[in-house]
């Protein structure tokens, strides 16, 4: 076996070379990982903590309409394009007595057989016994029992208990009418022999603590939904569906989809960074992790095409000494596999260890947070990144050997010059072109696919984005003459100032093209990251301060207990104070509603039209906020129905889509009415309220105010005051403390490169070990040795720089109007010189940095030896 | 001259201060080498040494007329005031109509006559030749033999030439010999006028 041992003294003999390698296919396959980790641990810990004591459901619906009879509204779940699966559910309480005759008071849940058995839902698991038949109607009557209520009631499975409805009081129910709450029993009378008599059920399984298990502390009862009408009667009440999303649509898809015809519940959602800017935020993080994993991979591929290259010699005395090119070709195919397969082990390991590190300190993908423990892996896609870098460290180790075939080891031992086969680079570019272009990112996305990548504006994005990619990268790798041009332009200067390092640079880059335009491309990709990244950031907080203009002049004030009006009227007359909102919310119905004294609210807006302030408050009309009327896509004049608890919906018109009413931290998806129809529908009075929004004059301090609001509202506990300006800033340092995670991946992604351009540095240098051994022994000092490394560095950092300032303003400009369109926010691109300078800058930086260690050591080059063989 | 192994070849590494001695002392125009810095010994190298080497040593990516002109770049001198120079080297070794060559262009002679032209552009009044000829064909290694005399009577400049070929020391004012990393004592002869066949009986009485 000769590739083993001479595979083993390539890698032994050149320790920098192998370590650096490594080190870059480590860190790729590292950053890929704990990209990956951290989204699946970030998203697991959010699932798990809504899931805790409910099923898994993508959304949770009711009918707008509560008249809507259930199997309709079935129906026509059914057939909304992107719901995979409905099943239907109900949460009640029921009585039930024992054979020994205790009597309880559980929760009770009907679920009919797609509910309980749909793997989609995972509603709830068996601890002992079995679970109810997969059929809608079973022949007997089963049920299932929460453990603690088996528990205490001394139930085991086969035992047999009786279920009937709750016999309220029934004069005790309410119901709102006509802004009048009557007595449900007038309302709709409910006579005692309406009800059934007990009903029998037999114990088929005792529930697992999980999801429905633990709700109601786990005193709980599961029957098929079937036998609700036993129990209960016909008049069991508005069944609820639970949905799950096919992953074919967005979740904004599904719900613009069902809205407004259903009302969602938006704490019941297992769509966890599901939503548009959620999903931005995550795709973005996955688009980083294929930049790492790519830069990584190119630092491996480079270092084994550019050490065959500079080894040719080595491999025409083993030829020429009987080594088949076979056995030659092992050797170096077992030296790469060497070299990869300890890389990516460490970046397994090491991306691991990054993603926990990150969840521990609170970076997700989903923004800063707290610490997390949650911490999920998913071996597949973590083998699948691992093998893909091997693979393509195979690829790099293949193709050279390949191109080689053609080398005659006579050709190259005689060679009386310090010739090297320069021929053997053609063709390489296009290699590295296609494998890390082409087939690296197609094999990452398969594994780590985007987020809701049927969307029409993600796929835009991404096609577009990818366009560009390909035709930066492809001028950067294919048109080597237009680089040489580009590069003996730039150095012209340097030759001026220090003409030999400048000419001996020049001539080095001019050979060496291809290498420059790896170098360059791997810089500009780091800058245009980072200008991207940069200029998102900023492009959020513009819009986060925009919204600041119009709450700025604001004071919110939040409390506990209701203020009453009188109090409310207090603080109006405190100075400065031109207008106040009292928001009364109600959630469901079937977005978030605020209601609203338009004369209250003072002379601003859409409000200083009579004409519209008339409108508002006679004509059933509702204003949206513009992100709502942007999610919904809903235009003003549109009707929308609004469920109301007490009979059919009323049919709202959009009279107006402003931001300047109704406005309370942090949610911006809302719309508002009049106090009027919040009275008129659900008995909300505005001294009900508990959230107040003081609007105060312009150039009135707003913090005076908000001190004199609090020495007003003194008595009442848990009182919280907040000025526009002060959540203005919350949010725009929330923004930035979401985006650290970026700062930390462009901080790995910048080492990679770092590390590429120093590993093509390097190896240049050992390919010219001669020729600076010869211009050494002629008098070159190594001050002029350093400079000469040092011009070619910094040039490919000046292109690589330039470059990666177009192609991070063309990917700025793209991802910022994606991002505007999926997030309903009229985004404006913000591009800020300090960004784009320290981009530039960054990419010389870099490059001349990653110059200072190829530079030590082609001083250390003995120039005595060089001199001496052939 | 020397056999194989005797430390030719570190002989003038060490007069040039590539390379140190672990004993004793090297001088070169009144200086010890010895006792200067990396540095100074490069700016030595550079002013008053001229290096030939048996492989050319020749920078691939540079034409004849780069190659030569190298030592000027690497002196920091104008090109300009050094251009008269390179001309006259280039007509003298016959180099003119290969200016424009890469050294993988051409042959044996040129390359080593294009070597010499770099070590002479500079001025540098020693010129350490090793094995110039050892390379070469009999003829190209003539053509380079007169460059190297006329080197020696019309640019007036001291060669310390290493050789294996009895007919190119003969050319020398004297040839000393070396064993095993030592002169050989009372075997030197002095020129000129040296006969080949003296120097290879003188040889041949050291068992070289
Ligand atoms: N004076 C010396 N002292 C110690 N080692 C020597 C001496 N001369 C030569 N050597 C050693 O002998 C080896 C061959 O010397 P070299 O100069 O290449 O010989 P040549 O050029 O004559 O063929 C070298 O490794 C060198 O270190
Ligand atoms: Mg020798």
């Amino acid at each position: 076996m000769l590739a083993l041992p001479l595979a083993w003294s390539a890698l032994k003999t050149r320790p920098a070379r192998t370590f650096f390698s490594i080190f870059g296919i480590a860190l790729g396959v590292a950053t890929a990982i704990a990209i990956l980790t951290l989204d699946d641990s970030t998203v697991a810990n959010k699932v798990e903590r809504k899931t805790e004591t409910f099923a898994k459901v993508d959304l949770e619906v009711r009918p707008a309409d509560p008249a809507m009879p259930a199997p309709e509204a079935f129906s026509k779940i059914k057939n909304t394009p992107g719901v995979e699966n409905v099943g239907t559910f109900l949460f009640t309480s029921v009585q039930m007595r024992t054979a020994a005759g205790e009597r309880g008071f559980p929760g009770l849940v009907a679920l009919d057989v797609v509910a309980r058995t749909s793997p989609a839902f995972d509603a709830y698991r068996i601890a002992k016994g079995e679970d109810l038949p997969d059929v809608e109607n079973p022949t007997a009557p089963a049920c299932l029992l929460g453990a603690e209520l088996a528990e205490q009631m001394k139930l085991v499975e086969n035992d047999k208990i009786m279920l009937t409805a709750p016999r309220v009081a029934v004069g005790n129910e309410k119901m709102c009418v006509d802004g009048e709450w009557v007595e449900a029993s007038k309302a709709a009378p409910r006579r005692e022999q309406d009800m059934p008599p007990p009903l029998e059920f037999k114990i088929d399984g005792i529930l697992d603590r999980y999801h429905l298990g633990k709700q109601s502390g786990g005193s709980i009862i599961i029957i098929p939904f079937s036998t609700l009408p036993q129990v209960f009667g016909e008049r069991y009440g508005s069944p609820m569906f639970w949905i799950s999303k096919s992953p074919k649509v967005t979740s904004e898809e599904l719900k613009t989809a069902l809205t407004p015809t259903f009302a969602y519940n938006v704490d019941r959602t297992a769509l966890i960074g599901e939503s548009a800017d959620e999903r931005a935020f995550r795709n973005g993080v996955r688009v980083s992790g294929v930049l790492a994993l790519l830069l990584g991979l190119f630092v491996i591929f480079h270092t084994l095409s550019m050490s065959l290259i500079e080894r040719v010699r080595e491999i025409a005395i083993l030829n020429s000494i009987g080594a088949t090119r076979g056995q030659i070709g092992m050797a170096f195919f077992v030296e790469a596999i060497m070299i990869a397969t300890v890389g990516a082990g460490l970046g397994i390991g090491l991306g691991l260890g990054l993603a926990r590190v990150f969840l521990l300190a609170g970076f997700t993908t989903l923004g800063r947070v707290g610490s997390v423990q949650a911490f999920s892996v998913h071996w597949p896609p973590i083998i699948a990144i691992a093998s893909t870098g091997l693979a393509i460290a195979m690829a790099g180790s293949i193709f050279p050997l390949w191109k080689a075939r053609s080398i005659f080891p006579a050709r190259v031992l005689a060679q009386r010059d310090l010739g090297r086969p320069a021929d053997l680079f053609r063709g390489m570019n296009f290699f590295i072109f296609t494998i890390l272009a082409v087939v690296l990112p197609i094999l990452y996305f398969f594994t780590v696919p985007i987020l809701g990548e049927q969307s029409r504006e993600t796929a835009r994005v991404m096609v577009l984005g990818g366009m560009l990619f390909l035709f930066f990268l492809a001028f950067l790798l294919l048109a080597p003459k237009a680089l040489a041009w580009v590069c003996s332009k730039i150095s012209k200067p340097f030759e001026r100032l220090m003409p030999l390092e400048g000419f001996l640079s020049a001539r080095a880059m001019v050979e060496g093209i291809p290498r420059v335009a790896t170098s360059a491309a791997v810089l500009a990709l780091v800058g245009a990251a980072l200008i991207t990244i940069k200029g998102i950031t900023a492009t959020l907080r513009a819009d986060v301060a925009s919204l600041g203009e119009t709450i700025t002049t604001k004071v919110f004030v939040g409390t506990e207990d209701p203020i009453p009006r009188s109090r409310v009227e207090e603080i109006s007359k405190i100075p400065g104070v031109v207008g106040f909102e009292q928001l009364g919310a109600e959630i469901n119905s079937p977005f978030l509603i605020y209601g609203l004294n338009s004369h209250d609210a003072g002379q601003i807006g859409l409000f200083k039209d009579p004409a519209r302030l008339k409108k508002f408050e006679e004509a059933e009309s509702l204003i949206l906020s513009t992100p709502l009327a942007r999610s919904l896509k809903i235009e003003i004049g549109q009707v929308v129905p609004v469920a109301v608890p007490s009979g059919p919906p009323a049919r709202m018109r959009v009279m107006g889509i402003s931001d300047d009413f109704g406005f309370f931290p942090p949610r911006r998806e809302y719309a508002i009415v009049s106090s009027r129809w919040m009275k008129q529908f659900y008995c909300f009075s505005q001294d009900q309220t508990t959230k107040l929004a003081v609007r105060v004059a312009d150039g009135v301090d707003p913090i005076a105010v908000a001190t004199q609001i609090q020495a007003s509202l003194a008595d009442f506990p848990k009182l919280t005051l907040k000025t526009g300006i002060s959540y203005r800033d919350y949010e725009l340092e929330d923004i930035d403390r979401d985006f650290r995670l970026f700062d930390l991946i462009l901080l790995l992604v910048a080492t990679l490169a770092g590390v590429g351009v120093l590993n093509a540095l390097l190896l240049a240098a050992y390919e010219r070990r001669k020729e600076i051994g010869v211009m050494k022994a002629i008098g070159m000092t190594r001050r002029q040795l350093a400079g000469t490394v040092l011009v070619e560095a910094a040039t490919t950092g000046l292109v690589g720089g330039a470059f990666g300032l177009l192609l991070g303003l063309a990917f700025l400009f793209l991802v910022t109007d994606a991002l505007s369109r999926l997030t309903g926010l009229p985004l404006r691109t913000i591009i800020e010189p300090l960004w784009l300078g320290t981009a530039f800058a960054g990419a010389v930086a870099l490059a001349v940095v990653a110059a200072g260690f190829p530079i030590l050591r082609a001083n250390r080059f003995n120039a005595a030896e060089a001199v001496r063989y052939e | 001259m020397g056999p194989s192994g005797s430390g030719k070849t570190t002989l003038l590494q060490l007069l040039s201060g590539l390379d140190t001695p672990s004993a004793g002392r090297v001088e070169v125009a009144g200086q010890s080498i010895s006792e200067l810095g990396e540095r100074e010994r490069t700016i030595l190298r550079r002013e008053k040494i001229g290096f030939v080497f048996q492989f050319f040593n020749l920078l691939p990516t540079l034409s004849v007329e780069e190659n030569v002109e190298l030592p000027l770049r690497i002196a920091g001198r104008s090109l300009k005031d050094g251009r008269t120079e390179v001309e006259r080297l280039l007509h003298q070794f016959n180099l003119v109509d290969r200016r424009d060559h890469l050294p993988s262009q051409l042959s044996g002679g040129e390359m080593q006559r294009t070597s010499l032209c770099r070590a002479l552009i500079s001025g540098a009044p020693l010129l350490l030749c090793d094995e110039p000829t050892g390379n070469l064909s009999t003829k190209a290694g003539e053509e380079v033999m007169r460059a190297l005399r006329h080197c020696r009577e019309k640019e007036k400049r001291t060669i310390l030439l290493v050789t294996h070929n009895v007919r190119d020391a003969s050319f020398a004012d004297r040839v000393l010999l070396l064993k095993d990393g030592q002169l050989v004592p009372d075997a030197e002869l002095i020129g000129p006028g040296l006969s080949a066949a003296s120097i290879h009986e003188t040889l041949e009485r050291h068992g070289i």
